[in-house]
C-alpha cells in the first residue's frame, strides 16, 4: 500500500538532508581543488614565470607539477642546453652538475608517460635540448605502478603516439564527477585553509641563501625541501625501516617488466637520439638495506630484471649509464639519504662523480 | 556494485521509485525486486546469473514435488536432489581446487599431479549465501514446517533479494518468503530507521573497516618486520575490520530492506561485548550460526546423547562453519579453535550462562570476561586473516615476545593513531547502543535537530576519514 504523504515526506527530508552535504562537498572541492581541475593554472603560471626569470622560489603551495612543466617549457625565453628528467628522486640534480644552462623537469612519481609527454612539450616548443639526462626509476616499467598523474599531460602523450588510438579521459576524471567526489574532497580539504587564509604565498629568495620558506624550487628547477623534511639521522633510519613495510613505493606487483612499456621506452629514446640529442641515463640508489630487500623479495622480482635490461639497453645503444640502485656500491649510509628512497643533494657527487653535463 | 558506491546509490533510488510506483500490485512489486536483483547480481558478474536462476528453479520445483509427495522415500530422494544441487554447486565452485591441492600435498610430491586436474574456477559472488537460503526452503518443506509457494516470481525474488543476496543475512524461507506474499506498506518511521541503519552500516564500512584494512594489510604481509606491539595492533585492527565490514554490510542490507517494507533478521548483536565464547557465537553472524544449529547441530543430536556425541556435534558444526568461510586450512583451523573454545562450556553446561543482555552497569567481572573473550577471538582472527597456517603460527609466535612493550613502528603511524581513536570512539557508541538492534538506534528518542546533527557528524566523518579506495566487503569472497 502506498501512503503518498509518507513517501513524499521521506523523499523531501532526504533531499533537504543531502543539500548541505552536496553543497559543502562542491565548495571544498572547488576551493581546495587538489588536482587543479577548476583552476586555469594561475599558481603554476606564476611559479613558471619566476623560474623562467632565473629566480629561486620558496613557500610553494601544492602545485600541479605536470601543469608547471607545461608552462615552464611553453614560456621559456631560451631553451636550456641540458635538461634532467625523472622523479622526486632526481629533483636535486641541476646547476651543480653542468657549466651549461640546465633545467630539472622532474615530477613526483615520474612514469614513462611523463617522460614522453615532457619530451613532446619540447618538440611542440620547437625542438629538444642538446642533452637529456634521464634518471630512470625502476617503476617506469611496472604496469602496476599505480602512477596516473601523467594523465594531466595526456594530450602531449597522445601527440607523441600519433598513429595510436588516443588515451581518453576516463569518466572518473571528469570535473563534474570530481566536484562531488569524496576522495577529491579529502585531498582538497587539506588545501582549503591555505587557499582561504592566504598562507600559501610564494616568495623568492636569493642565490646562496638557505630557503627557510617551506617547499621551494631553485632557478634550475631543482627542489629545495621544506625544513620539516630535513630530519636527524635517527629519524632517517626510522624512515628507512618504515619504507620497506608494506609495498615499496610504486613497486607493488612488479614481478616482470611490461612489454608494452619497454616498446614505448625504446620508441622514446630512439626518437630523441634521432633528433640529434645526446641521451644519458642515471640510476639513483636506494639505501643498501632497502635495495637488499628489493632484490630478495619475489614481489619485486622486476627490479633485478629492470637493472639488467637497462644496462644491456644502454650498452647496445651506446648510451652512458651512471650510478646504480644499490646504495652499498657507493658506501652510502643513512646520513646520505632523507628517507628510504631520496638521496641527499650533497651525496649526489658520490654517485655521479665528476659529471659535467 | 558495492553498497558504498555511487552506482548503488543511483540503483537504489531507481528501484525504490519503481517499487513504490508499483504499489497497486504485490506481483508487480515482486517483479520489480526480481528484475532489479538479477540486474544487481549481473552487475557483479553476468556469467553467474544463470547459476542463480538454475538454483532457484531447482528448489522451486523440488519444493512443490516434496509437498505433493506422500512417500517418505520419494521425499528423501527429492531433498537429496536439492542438497546435491546446491551443495554440489558450492563444492565445485568453492572447494574443488582446494581438495585437489590438499590431496596432492598429502599423497604426491610436487609436480606429480597432472595440471589438468586443477580447474580455473571463479567463485560466484554470494554463492555460499543464496545456496544456504534456498536449502532452508526445501529442508523446511521436507520437515513440514512450511508449505511451498506457487508464486515463482515471489520465490525468485526471495532467493535473489538484492539487499542480502551477496553477503547475507541468510534468511529463512519461513521468515522472509511470506513477506513477499503480503501487502507492503510504506511506513515513514520504518523508512527513517532503515535510512539510519544504512548510514551506520556505511560508517562502519567506510570509516572503521577500510581504515583498519590499510594497517592490517601492511602488518600481515610482513609480520617479521614488526615488533609484537604492532602485531597486536594488527590483530586488533583486523578484529574491527572484519566486524565493521561484515556487520556494516548487514546493517546496510537490513536498512535497505526496510525501505521496501521488509524485515530481515538481525545478524550481529554486539559480539565483542560477549562474556564467553558461547555468547559470542550467539551474537556473531547469527544467521549462519543459527542455520548450522538448526540444520546440522540439531539433526546430529545437539547437546543430547553421550559426551562423545556432544563433542562430535560441536566439532562438526565448527568445522563446517570454518570450511564455509573458505577453501583454506586457515579457516579449518579457525573453526577448530572455536570448537576448542566452546566445548568446555557445552560439556560443563555453562554455554547458556549469558543469554541476557549485558546489564546497564556491568560488574568488574563482566568487563574482565568481555576482555578475555575478545582476546580469544583475536587469536582466532589471526588464523582467519593469515595467508596460510604456517603464517598464522609465525604471527602468533612473534606476537608473544618482549617486543610487545616497544612502540609499534609502522608506515603511516599517525594515520594508525587516528584509526585507533576512531575505533575507540566507535566502540563507545556501540557500548552506548548495545541494548538496541544497532549502535545508533537509540537516537530515535531525541528530537530531529539532535538526530540530524548526529547524521551530519557521521556523514562528515565518512567524508573526512573514510577510505574511498575500492575495498570489497570481506564476506563477498565467501
Amino acid at each position: 500500500m502506498l501512503n503518498r504523504d509518507n513517501i513524499g515526506r521521506f523523499s523531501l527530508r532526504l533531499i533537504y538532508f543531502s543539500i548541505p552535504i552536496v553543497a559543502i562537498l562542491i565548495a571544498v572541492n572547488v576551493c581546495g581543488d587538489a588536482g587543479g581541475l577548476f583552476s586555469k593554472g594561475e599558481l603554476e603560471k606564476e611559479l613558471a614565470a619566476y623560474l623562467n626569470d632565473g629566480q629561486n622560489v620558496g613557500n610553494i603551495p601544492n602545485v600541479d607539477e605536470r601543469l608547471l612543466q607545461k608552462f615552464l617549457i611553453k614560456d621559456q625565453s631560451d631553451r636550456p642546453d641540458v635538461i634532467v628528467l625523472g622523479s622526486s628522486r632526481s629533483m636535486e640534480i641541476g646547476a651543480q652538475f653542468s657549466t651549461n644552462s640546465i633545467f630539472n623537469h622532474g615530477v613526483s612519481g615520474c612514469s614513462l608517460e611523463d617522460l614522453i609527454a615532457i619530451v613532446q612539450l619540447y618538440r611542440n616548443r620547437g625542438g629538444l635540448p642538446g642533452k637529456i639526462l634521464v634518471c630512470v626509476d625502476p617503476w617506469i616499467f611496472n604496469a602496476s605502478s599505480g602512477q596516473v598523474r601523467w594523465k594531466r599531460l595526456r594530450a602531449e602523450y597522445n601527440e607523441f603516439f600519433r598513429t595510436r588510438p588516443p588515451v581518453r579521459a576516463e569518466m572518473a576524471e571528469s570535473w563534474v564527477l570530481q566536484m562531488i567526489s569524496p576522495s577529491y574532497f579529502q585531498d582538497s580539504l587539506k588545501l582549503c585553509p591555505g587557499k582561504l587564509f592566504g598562507r600559501a604565498k610564494m616568495t623568492t629568495f636569493e642565490n646562496g641563501k638557505t630557503n627557510r620558506l617551506g617547499m621551494g624550487r631553485f632557478f634550475d628547477g631543482t627542489i629545495s625541501y621544506a625544513a620539516s623534511f630535513l630530519v636527524d639521522e635517527a629519524e632517517v633510519k626510522r624512515r628507512i625501516k618504515r619504507y620497506t613495510r608494506g609495498d615499496i613505493y610504486s613497486l607493488g606487483g612488479f614481478s616482470d617488466l611490461s612489454g608494452r612499456l619497454i616498446d614505448d621506452w625504446d620508441e622514446l629514446i630512439r626518437s630523441v637520439v634521432e633528433a640529434g640529442t645526446i641521451v644519458e641515463f642515471a640510476l639513483l640508489p636506494y639505501p643498501a638495506e632497502v635495495y637488499r630487500i628489493m632484490v630478495a623479495d619475489v614481489r619485486y622480482a622486476g627490479v633485478g630484471k629492470f637493472e639488467k635490461f637497462l644496462s644491456k639497453y644502454a650498452r647496445s645503444n651506446g648510451i652512458r649509464l651512471l650510478g646504480s640502485l644499490d646504495g652499498g656500491k657507493f658506501d652510502l649510509t643513512s646520513q646520505d639519504f632523507y628517507d628510504g628512497m631520496h638521496l641527499r643533494r650533497d651525496s649526489l657527487r658520490k654517485v655521479l662523480g665528476n659529471l659535467n653535463l | 556494485m558495492f553498497f558504498n558506491s555511487f552506482e548503488f546509490a543511483v540503483f537504489l533510488w531507481v528501484v525504490f521509485s519503481l517499487y513504490w510506483l508499483s504499489w497497486k500490485s504485490i506481483g508487480r512489486q515482486n517483479l520489480v525486486l526480481l528484475l532489479s536483483s538479477y540486474f544487481f547480481y549481473g552487475w557483479w558478474d553476468y556469467r553467474f546469473v544463470g547459476l542463480l536462476a538454475f538454483s532457484s528453479c531447482i528448489d522451486f520445483y523440488v519444493g512443490k514435488l516434496l509437498h505433493r509427495s506422500r512417500s517418505p522415500r520419494a521425499k528423501r530422494y527429492l531433498l537429496g536432489v536439492s542438497l546435491l544441487t546446491n551443495l554440489g554447486l558450492l563444492g565445485v565452485f568453492k572447494y574443488y581446487n582446494f581438495f585437489v591441492d590438499s590431496f596432492q600435498a598429502a599423497f604426491f610430491s610436487s609436480g606429480q599431479t597432472p595440471d589438468w586436474l586443477f580447474i580455473d574456477i571463479i567463485l560466484p559472488v554470494g554463492i555460499s549465501f543464496y545456496t544456504f537460503q534456498t536449502l532452508s526452503y526445501t529442508i523446511d518443506i521436507y520437515r513440514g514446517k512450511i508449505v511451498p509457494t506457487n508464486d515463482f516470481i515471489a520465490f525468485g525474488a526471495f532467493v535473489s533479494f538484492f539487499p542480502q543476496l551477496v553477503a547475507g543475512p541468510i534468511e529463512r524461507a519461513s521468515q522472509l518468503l511470506p513477506q513477499f506474499g503480503k501487502e507492503r506498506k510504506f511506513e515513514f518511521d520504518k523508512a527513517v530507521e532503515g535510512g539510519q541503519q544504512i548510514l551506520w552500516g556505511l560508517f562502519k564500512k567506510i570509516v572503521i573497516a577500510d581504515n583498519c584494512a590499510v594497517y592490517v594489510d601492511q602488518i600481515f604481509s610482513n609480520p617479521s618486520g614488526y615488533p609484537a606491539s604492532a602485531l597486536l595492533l594488527g590483530a586488533f585492527f583486523f578484529a574491527f575490520q572484519i566486524y565493521g565490514d561484515f556487520s556494516g554490510y548487514s546493517d546496510v542490507a537490513i536498512g535497505t530492506a526496510r525501505l521496501f517494507g521488509f524485515e530481515l533478521m538481525k545478524n550481529f548483536a554486539f559480539p565483542y561485548f560477549s562474556r564467553d565464547m558461547a555468547e559470542f557465537w550467539r551474537r556473531w553472524h547469527i544467521s549462519l550460526s543459527t542455520w548450522f544449529r538448526d540444520y546440522v547441530y540439531f539433526p546430529l543430536g545437539g547437546s543430547r546423547g553421550t559426551m562423545f556425541a556432544v563433542v562430535r556435534n560441536v566439532a562438526v558444526v565448527f568445522l563446517v562453519s570454518g570450511l564455509w568461510h573458505g577453501a583454506n586450512w586457515t579457516f579449518v583451523c579457525w573453526g577448530i579453535l572455536n570448537a576448542i573454545y566452546v566445548l568446555p562450556l557445552v560439556i560443563s553446561g555453562r554455554n547458556r550462562h549469558h543469554v541476557d543482555s549485558i546489564p546497564a552497569r556491568p560488574s568488574v567481572m563482566d568487563l574482565i570476561k568481555i576482555l578475555f573473550t575478545f582476546s580469544l577471538t583475536l587469536i582466532g582472527w589471526i588464523f582467519f586473516r593469515a595467508e596460510n597456517v604456517g603464517a598464522a603460527f609465525e604471527y602468533l609466535s612473534l606476537l608473544f615476545s618482549l617486543s610487545i612493550f616497544e612502540l609499534p613502528e609502522m608506515s603511516g603511524a599517525k594515520g594508525a593513531l587516528i584509526t585507533l581513536c576512531l575505533v575507540v570512539g566507535f566502540v563507545a557508541v556501540e557500548w552506548w547502543g548495545r541494548l538496541s538492534d544497532y549502535g545508533i538506534q537509540r537516537i530515535g528518542r531525541y528530537g530531529w535537530k539532535i538526530r540530524w546533527m548526529i547524521y551530519y557528524i557521521l556523514v562528515f566523518c565518512m567524508l573526512i576519514f573514510g577510505s574511498f579506495e575500492s575495498n570489497p566487503f570481506i564476506y563477498f569472497q565467501f
